[in-house]
C-alpha cells in the first residue's frame, strides 16, 4: 500500500459508537472449550475486539462495547464455547449515522 | 382471542413494511423492536433502492430521509498498486421518481416504522423477543419477550428479526447455518464538509456517488465500498467470515488498508471518523435461505437471508421491504380465510416467486459464490488491471503488443487456467447475462 | 385522601457526550432520575400512595415520558415547553403540580451537568426541607425520613427530613424496574397536559459578579530603574509584619477603612 494512513486509536474508534450497557453480560464464553482451541477466530474477527487471549490458553471477553453482529459465535469452531443472546431490550449498541 | 391479529418482530424495513401493510387492512398489529427506537440496531453499506415503496407510500421521495440521490455508480478493481474504474452517471437518477439513495438506517427505519404507526400499528420499543410460543401441534401462536408478563399472542407471527434470526433458528427454519454464508460488514462514517465531497466526487447539490470495490481488502475475500452522504462518507469493507477468521488482520486494519490505497486515500483523507460500526450480512442468497413459512409463522428480510450480494448488485433493504409486504399480504389473507397454517399462508411463497424477490435470487443463485471465489477475488483483478496496463503502457521503441498477446502472457504469468476462466465466464454469463 | 409522591425528571434532548445534535431519538433520562422514580414507586407501595411524574419538556419528549411512566407511575404531568427556561421558572412551574405532595424526589445528577438549582428553588417555593446526594434510606418514621447522605472522601452522614421534603437521590440508590409488556402496550398513567407559563415579570434584576474598576497607582519614585522596582516592590524597606491593634468596634471599623484607603483599596 502506497500511503500511510494516520489511524485513530482503537479506543477512540470505539468511543464514536454509543453503547447503553446493561449489567447482564449477553456474551458468555466457556473458557474450558477455549483451552483446546488453536484457531482463536473470535480474537481476530470480532470488530469490537472484545476477545482477548490469556497466557494460560483461555479467553477473556468483554461484552460492553458489542455491536451485536454475531461474528464471534459464527466463526467459533468449538460448539457452544460462545453463548450469545441479544442484550436486554433498550440496551446495547445504538447506531446514529449508519 | 389472541392479543393481536399479527405480531411483527423487528422494526427494520421488512417489519415496518409488514406492519404498515397489515395496519392498512384494519387488522391489529404489534411491531416489537429491541432497540430504543427503530433503526438503532441497524447498519448497512449505505444505499437503499426504494422503488417497491411505490406500492405502499406514493411519492415516498418527498418525505423519505435521504442523504443524497445516487447519480453516479463506480465499480472499481484494486490491486496493491493499480486501480481500474468503470464509472456511470445518470442525470435521470437525480430526479423523481429516482433510483437509489444514500440514507442512514436510524433515520430511514425510524421513518418507515412511523408510517406503520400512523397507519395504526402498535410499536413497542426496547423489548427483546426471546422466543416463540407454540401450541400442542407446534403451530406458532405468540412470542415471549424479556419484559415482565412479557408474553403476547397473535394469529400470525412475522419474524423480521434480522440476520441472526434466533426465532427462525429456534423454530428449525434453518437446517444448518454455515459461517461461509455470511460476511461481516464494517464501516466508518467519515465526516467531511459537503463542499469537499462535492468537489472530490464531482457531484452537486443532493447528487451522490456509489463506489463498489473489488480488491483492497488485504487479501480477505470480500469487497469494499464508499458512499457519499450529505456531509460524510460511508467507507467500509465486507469480509467473508471463514477467510477473515483464517488470517491475522483485524477488520479495522483492513479498512485502514483500503483507506491508504493510492486510489482511495485522496477521496477520504482529512475526514474525521465520526462513527465506527459493524453488522453481519447474509451473503449466500438462495443457497442459505431458510424455510420461509410454517404454521402461524412467516420469515422475512435478513432473517430469511433476503439480501442480494451479487457483485455489481448489492441490495438488501428493497428485498426486505418487499418480503415484509408480501408476508403481510399472506398473513392478512390467511386470517380472513381463517386458516393460518403453513398451507393458509402459502400466498407468501407465491408472491415471492412471482416477483423480483425470489426471481432475482434464483437467477443470481450462483453469483455470490462466484463473486467471493478466490479467482474472482484475487486473480481476475490482477489479470484485468495488468492487461489494461499492458495496453496503455508506452514501451517505445518496442511496438504496441496485441491485446490477445497481453492477455495470454498475463494469464500465463498469473497461472490462470483456460478451463477455469471459461467455467467462470459461463457462470458469470448465466448469472448476469 | 390518597397521598401523592412527586417525582421530577429532567429532559435532555440527547446525550451531550455523543457529539451529535440534540435528537429525541437518542434521549435518555439520567440514572439518578430513574432511581428517584424507583424509590418513589417503592414508597408508594408501602404507603398506598400514588406516584406523579412531573417534567418540563418539549412535545417530542412525550413518548419517552410515557415509556418512563409505564414502570408504574400513576400520573404524568407534562408541562410542554420548547427551548431553555431559567431554573427558577422551571421550579415555579413544577411547583404548581407538586403542592399536594408530601414528598418530592429528584435525580441528583443530570446528563447535561446542570447546576442542580431546580430542586433548591422547588424547596424554597414549596417551603419544603431539602436533602441532596442521598444514597439510601436508613429509617422510615411517621412523617420523617432518616436518609443516608454521601459526603466527600467516602464518608456518610444521616440526615433527618420532615415532610414536606424534597430529596435528590444518586443513581446508585436503585435501578428502575422494567415496565411490563402490558403497561408498555397500553400506558395506564393518567396524563395531565400543561404548558409552560410566561416567566413572571417580577424579577430580582440582573446579577453579575462585583468587579472593582481599575485604579491608578502613582509611579514609584527613584533615579534608576532598579530603584523604582525596589520602591514598587518595597524590597529595601523593613518588612512590616502584622500588627495587633485593640480597639472599640467603631474605632476598629474606622481603622480598617483608613488602612484600606491608605493601601489604595478604597478611595
Amino acid at each position: 500500500m502506497s500511503l500511510q494512513w494516520p489511524d485513530i486509536s482503537f479506543q477512540d474508534r470505539m468511543a464514536t459508537a454509543e453503547f447503553r450497557v446493561h449489567e447482564r453480560a449477553h456474551i458468555v464464553v466457556n473458557s474450558d472449550s477455549c483451552n483446546g482451541c488453536t484457531t482463536r477466530a473470535c480474537v481476530v474477527a470480532c470488530p469490537a475486539n472484545l476477545f482477548i487471549p490469556t497466557s494460560d490458553g483461555g479467553i477473556v471477553f468483554n461484552y460492553e462495547q458489542c455491536f451485536e453482529c454475531g461474528t464471534c459465535y459464527m466463526v467459533c469452531n468449538e460448539e457452544g464455547a460462545i453463548s450469545w443472546t441479544y442484550p436486554e431490550g433498550g440496551h446495547g449498541i445504538v447506531f446514529h449515522h449508519t | 382471542m389472541p392479543d393481536f391479529d399479527v405480531i411483527v418482530v423487528g422494526a427494520g424495513p421488512a417489519g415496518s413494511c409488514a406492519a404498515l401493510t397489515i395496519a392498512r387492512t384494519g387488522k391489529s398489529v404489534a411491531l416489537i423492536e429491541r432497540g430504543p427506537f427503530p433503526g438503532s440496531k441497524n447498519m448497512y453499506g449505505g444505499v437503499v433502492y426504494p422503488r417497491i415503496l411505490d406500492a405502499l407510500i406514493p411519492e415516498w421521495w418527498n418525505e423519505m430521509p435521504v442523504q443524497r440521490w445516487v447519480t453516479r455508480r463506480s465499480t472499481m478493481l484494486l490491486t496493491d498498486t493499480q486501480s481500474l474504474s468503470i464509472d456511470f452517471r445518470s442525470d435521470a437518477w437525480g430526479d423523481a421518481p429516482y433510483n437509489g439513495a444514500t440514507a442512514f438506517r436510524p433515520d430511514f427505519d425510524n421513518w418507515l416504522a412511523n408510517k406503520a404507526v400512523e397507519a395504526g400499528a402498535t410499536l413497542v420499543c426496547s423489548t427483546t423477543v426471546t422466543g416463540l410460543i407454540t401450541n400442542a401441534n407446534g403451530a406458532v401462536i405468540g412470542i415471549h419477550t424479556d419484559r415482565p408478563d412479557g408474553d403476547l399472542t397473535a394469529s400470525v407471527v412475522i419474524a423480521c428479526d434480522g440476520v441472526n434470526s434466533f426465532l427462525a433458528k429456534e423454530h428449525g427454519m434453518y437446517p444448518h447455518t454455515d459461517a461461509a454464508h455470511f460476511t461481516l460488514g464494517v464501516k466508518e462514517t467519515i465526516t467531511l464538509s459537503k463542499d469537499i465531497i462535492d468537489e472530490r466526487f464531482a457531484v452537486r447539490g443532493n447528487q451522490g456517488v456509489d463506489i463498489e470495490i473489488l480488491g483492497g481488502t488485504s487479501g480477505v475475500n470480500g469487497g469494499g465500498f464508499i458512499y457519499t452522504n450529505l456531509d460524510s462518507l460511508s467507507v467500509g469493507v465486507v469480509l467473508k467470515l471463514p477467510k477473515l477468521a483464517a488470517q491475522s488482520k483485524r477488520p479495522e486494519e483492513i479498512i485502514a488498508g483500503l483507506k491508504s490505497h493510492s486510489a482511495i486515500a485522496p477521496l477520504v483523507e482529512g475526514g474525521t471518523v465520526s462513527e465506527y460500526s459493524a453488522h453481519l450480512i447474509p451473503e449466500a442468497g438462495l443457497k442459505m435461505m431458510p424455510t420461509l413459512l410454517d404454521d402461524g409463522l412467516l420469515v422475512a428480510g435478513d432473517a430469511a437471508a433476503m439480501c442480494l450480494a451479487a457483485g455489481i448488485w448489492l441490495e438488501g433493504v428493497n428485498f426486505a421491504m418487499a418480503s415484509g409486504m408480501y408476508a403481510a399480504q399472506a398473513a392478512c389473507e390467511a386470517i380472513e380465510k381463517g386458516n393460518t397454517s403453513a398451507k393458509g399462508l402459502s400466498l407468501y411463497k407465491k408472491l415471492l416467486e412471482d416477483t423480483f424477490v425470489l426471481r432475482d435470487h434464483r437467477k443470481l443463485r450462483r453469483a455470490p459464490q462466484l463473486v467471493l471465489s478466490d479467482r474472482v477475488q484475487h486473480m481476475y483483478p490482477a489479470l484485468i488491471t495488468s492487461v489494461v496496463q499492458g495496453m496503455f503502457h508506452v514501451n517505445n521503441p518496442l511496438p504496441k503488443p496485441g491485446l490477445r498477446k497481453i492477455l495470454k502472457d498475463e494469464r500465463r504469468r498469473l497461472g490462470i487456467r483456460t478451463i477455469d476462466l471459461a467455467k467462470d465466464a459461463i457462470t458469470g454469463f448465466r448469472s448476469f447475462g | 385522601m390518597t397521598p401523592i409522591i412527586g417525582v421530577c425528571v429532567k429532559w435532555i434532548g440527547s446525550q451531550p457526550t455523543s457529539g451529535h445534535e440534540a435528537d429525541a431519538r437518542f434521549a435518555q433520562f439520567s440514572a439518578s432520575d430513574q432511581a428517584a422514580l424507583e424509590v418513589s414507586l417503592q414508597r408508594a407501595e408501602q404507603q398506598s400512595a400514588r406516584v406523579r411524574v412531573v417534567s418540563v419538556a418539549p412535545i417530542a419528549a412525550r413518548s419517552h415520558l410515557v415509556a418512563l411512566c409505564a414502570s408504574g407511575a400513576h400520573e404524568l404531568v407534562h408541562i410542554a415547553a420548547e427551548g431553555q427556561s431559567s431554573s427558577a421558572h422551571v421550579a415555579h412551574e413544577l411547583a404548581q403540580h407538586l403542592r399536594d405532595c408530601a414528598s418530592v424526589w429528584c435525580g441528583d445528577y443530570s446528563l447535561d451537568r446542570g447546576s442542580g438549582s431546580v430542586p433548591a428553588f422547588l424547596a424554597s417555593t414549596l417551603g419544603a426541607q431539602q436533602a441532596l446526594g442521598i444514597v439510601g434510606i436508613s429509617a422510615t418514621n411517621n412523617n420523617s425520613l432518616d436518609l443516608l447522605r454521601r459526603l466527600d472522601a467516602g464518608r456518610r452522614e444521616i440526615v433527618r427530613v420532615m415532610e414536606p421534603f424534597i430529596i435528590s437521590v444518586e443513581g446508585s440508590m436503585a435501578t428502575l424496574r422494567r415496565a411490563s409488556l402490558a403497561s408498555t402496550l397500553r400506558p395506564t398513567a393518567n396524563i395531565i397536559e400543561a404548558s409552560l407559563a410566561e416567566p413572571s415579570t417580577l424579577s430580582l434584576g440582573d446579577f453579575s459578579p462585583f468587579r472593582p474598576r481599575p485604579r491608578t497607582v502613582k509611579a514609584p519614585a527613584g533615579e534608576t530603574a532598579l530603584d523604582r522596582i525596589k520602591a514598587a516592590t518595597s524590597a529595601n524597606s523593613p518588612q512590616k509584619h502584622s500588627e495587633i491593634v485593640t480597639l472599640a468596634p467603631e474605632d476598629a471599623a474606622q481603622y480598617i477603612v483608613e488602612r484600606l484607603t491608605e493601601w489604595g483599596y478604597l478611595s
